[in-house]
């Protein structure tokens, strides 16, 4: 029987279309921990109320901020779900090999980055929508309200790249547990450690928040695209790197 | 171009050497049988040959490729054993379907054709499947996927002799027609020999016999006599296996070196000569130095 | 069809002697093609290599000899090589067999061959009804 030839370029594409079917369940969460997220919102992030004998007026803030921290905690998830044992030999059980298994992962979480940024804008315009028919719309700031569609493209993408973020930096964490099991404890020690140390120590925080300001506070869309691009770039290469020489299906 | 050559391969964990210092070289399209006990290193051999494991000395090659994490030596290769990792939210069909974009020689009508005879369902799960009909299913993908180099590890578990039967059929039939290189493990050697070329047999990680299945049968014979007229016949050969039945009988398998004369002379003498079928041969090869499960009872007795 | 799988024979021997059962019983003239190895194999769900290996024995003997490039054919003397060979190994063997055994039980020489004489006659009288 004669050998086929094949390219790396056509097994990743095949294993990308094969992971968006077999793993389609994963959207079904986001749709879930979306909805769930739109019904959080819907009690209002913030409410001040003011009056005197005659006024009285209270203020309800609503936001999409918890659908989009549920979505990103949903890409982390995905992520790191995407590297452990069960799924990574579900790979190896056809054409494969680390290299486009690892490709094909990060064509997958890029696209759930995408329908996760969409649906996440999109769940701010169901809850906006929610907010105006239950208050009838009258009592509405309209500040922030409504929305141009340039708006909307500029939100979907401004989440899905920092989606894409938090997808490589799962990717990392993950490759490093199948790695070492050690590594399932040191990451959150050292995520939550540091949390409690920029609590204490100013200097520290002043630290950690100049590296999330260099992404956080970049107000050009394209710098921010490039260097979320970059870091997630840096994130996914390192995890390319390591899980090379890994064994599957041992 | 030869499929698949190991060349003092050793995978080692930790201080247990799995495969050690291996070296053997399989033709292409031929059908070899791996035997060997449990825990003889067979599982992991195949997992080194398939490119899953990393060696961690010699030399293997498949393909003239050193199959690690090799795409070419991937997509030329399957490999079947009873933990294929498939999603679960995908059927039958869409399993065979997805099997269809990865593999070139896929024959789809041949994979619809055996689930239809085994009576598998294509809307079917396959965690929902019981063991023997998920090995049906596996063994279904192998076939069909017509790799130049397919590998069956214990591929069989939980199927029944019908089933089993049917497979070695199958694969013999898609043989014939589509040759390829295929290794097969198994413990159930009488089962699988017709269908063999040759035949590996491994016993800690080393490789006792290589040879043509076909041969096996003539390797040894079975002496069975009075004890007086065996050690004359057991001193100047290896003696595989012995078995003392009482005070004065014995049964003795020895390596098939003997002359036309021999045979002939312990013949009148009153020795029965019998051929040793291939499956108790190899257990007789692959048995500890402890003098088999008899021993154990023998010990406890005079405790 | 089946083969004896817990015979003493290895499957080439028992594959040629079912080829030579076939020519003697007629079934395949002289210069007629013998089934090649392939057909063996699907007929006895064996490997065809091992297929190969009982006509190659009987290549070696002179009962069937090759063509090249159609494949191996029937000698036209193939069926008295047959059965000179039969005669001169297979008879022989079950002889010193069925001798040894009748020494074992001291059965006399004249009871023996009576005994052969009586099976004789009564198998041919089951084929002939």
């Amino acid at each position: 029987m004669s050998l086929t030839k094949t390219s790396l370029f056509n097994v990743t594409k095949t294993q990308y279309q094969y992971k968006l079917k077999a793993y389609i369940g994963l959207f079904g969460a986001l749709a879930a921990v979306q909805a769930m997220a739109v019904l959080f919102s819907l009690g209002g992030l913030d409410s001040a109320g003011m009056g005197t004998s005659n006024i009285f007026f209270s203020i309800k803030m609503f936001s999409n901020e918890i659908i989009v921290w549920f979505t990103f905690f949903w890409a982390f998830v995905v992520s790191v779900i995407l590297t452990t044992n069960g799924y990574r030999d579900g790979d190896a059980v056809f054409v494969s090999n680390r290299l486009s298994s690892n490709l094909a992962n990060g064509a997958f979480f890029f696209t759930c980055c995408l329908a996760g940024g969409l649906s996440a804008v999109l769940g701010g315009v169901v809850l906006r929508l929610a907010v105006f028919f239950s208050t009838g719309g009258a009592g509405i700031v309209s500040q922030n309200f409504f929305l141009t569609p340039a708006d909307l493209a500029a939100g979907v993408a401004v989440t899905a790249l920092y989606l894409l973020l938090f997808s490589a930096a799962g990717y990392l964490c993950g490759i490093l547990a199948q790695i070492s099991k050690a590594f399932v404890v040191i990451l959150p020690s050292l995520f939550f450690g540091l949390l409690i140390l920029a609590g204490r120590d100013d200097r520290i925080r002043e630290e950690l928040s100049q590296v999330i300001y260099f992404v956080a506070q970049e107000s050009s869309l394209i710098l921010l695209a490039l260097k979320i691009i970059l870091t997630a770039a840096v994130l996914f290469g390192t995890a390319l790197l390591i899980s090379n020489r890994a064994e599957v299906r041992k | 171009m030869n499929a698949v050559e190991c060349r003092d391969l050793t995978k080692a964990y930790g201080s247990l050497k799995a495969v050690n210092n291996l070296s053997f070289v399989l033709e292409e399209n031929k059908i070899t049988g791996l035997i060997g006990r449990n825990g003889a290193g067979k599982t992991t051999l195949l997992k080194v040959v398939a490119g899953f494991l990393q060696k961690t000395a010699g030399e293997v090659r498949v393909f003239a490729e050193d199959p690690f994490n090799n795409l070419t030596v991937s997509a030329n290769a399957v490999f079947i054993d009873d933990n294929m990792a498939f999603p679960q939210s995908l059927c039958l069909d869409d399993l065979l379907h997805a099997a269809a974009s990865f593999y070139k020689n896929w024959d789809m009508g041949l994979a619809r054709g055996m689930l239809d005879y085994f009576s598998l369902n294509p809307k079917q799960y396959y965690h929902r499947l019981s063991k023997g009909m998920k090995s049906i299913f596996n063994v279904v993908l192998g076939i069909s996927a017509r790799c130049p180099l397919t590998i069956f590890d214990e591929p069989t578990t939980g199927m029944d002799a019908g089933a089993r039967k049917d497979f070695y059929r199958a694969l013999l039939k898609d043989y014939l027609r589509h040759p390829r290189t295929v290794l097969l493990s198994s413990h159930l050697l009488h089962e699988i020999e017709d269908i063999l070329e040759d035949i590996l047999l491994i016993k800690e990680g080393k490789k006792l016999l290589h040879m043509p299945a076909s041969h096996l049968r003539e390797y040894a014979l079975g002496l069975r006599g009075k004890s007086s007229l065996m050690e004359d016949l057991a001193k100047s050969r290896e003696v595989i296996h012995q078995y003392c039945a009482g005070e004065d009988y014995a049964y003795l398998v020895v390596k098939n070196d003997l002359t036309e004369q021999e045979r002939h002379q312990a013949r009148l003498a009153g020795v029965d000569i019998t051929a040793v079928a291939a499956a108790d041969l190899c257990v007789y090869l692959t048995a500890g130095k402890k003098g088999g499960i008899d021993n154990v009872f023998n010990k406890n007795q005079l405790v | 069809m089946k083969l004896d799988a817990d015979a003493m024979k290895p499957i080439y021997v028992q594959i040629a002697e079912w080829l030579e059962t076939e020519i003697l019983a007629g079934n395949i003239g002289g210069d007629e093609k013998i089934y090649s190895q392939y057909q063996l194999a699907e007929m006895f769900n064996i490997n065809p290599a091992t297929a190969a290996k009982g006509r190659s024995i009987l290549a070696d003997e002179g009962i069937l000899y090759k063509k090249r490039g159609l494949g191996m054919f029937v000698s036209p003397g193939a069926r008295e090589g047959i059965l000179r060979k039969r005669r001169d190994e297979t008879l022989k063997r079950l002889i010193f067999e069925l001798v040894l055994e009748a020494e074992r039980l001291g059965i006399q020489e004249n009871e023996l061959t009576d005994m052969i004489r009586q099976m004789k006659n009564g198998l041919r009288g089951e084929m002939k009804s």
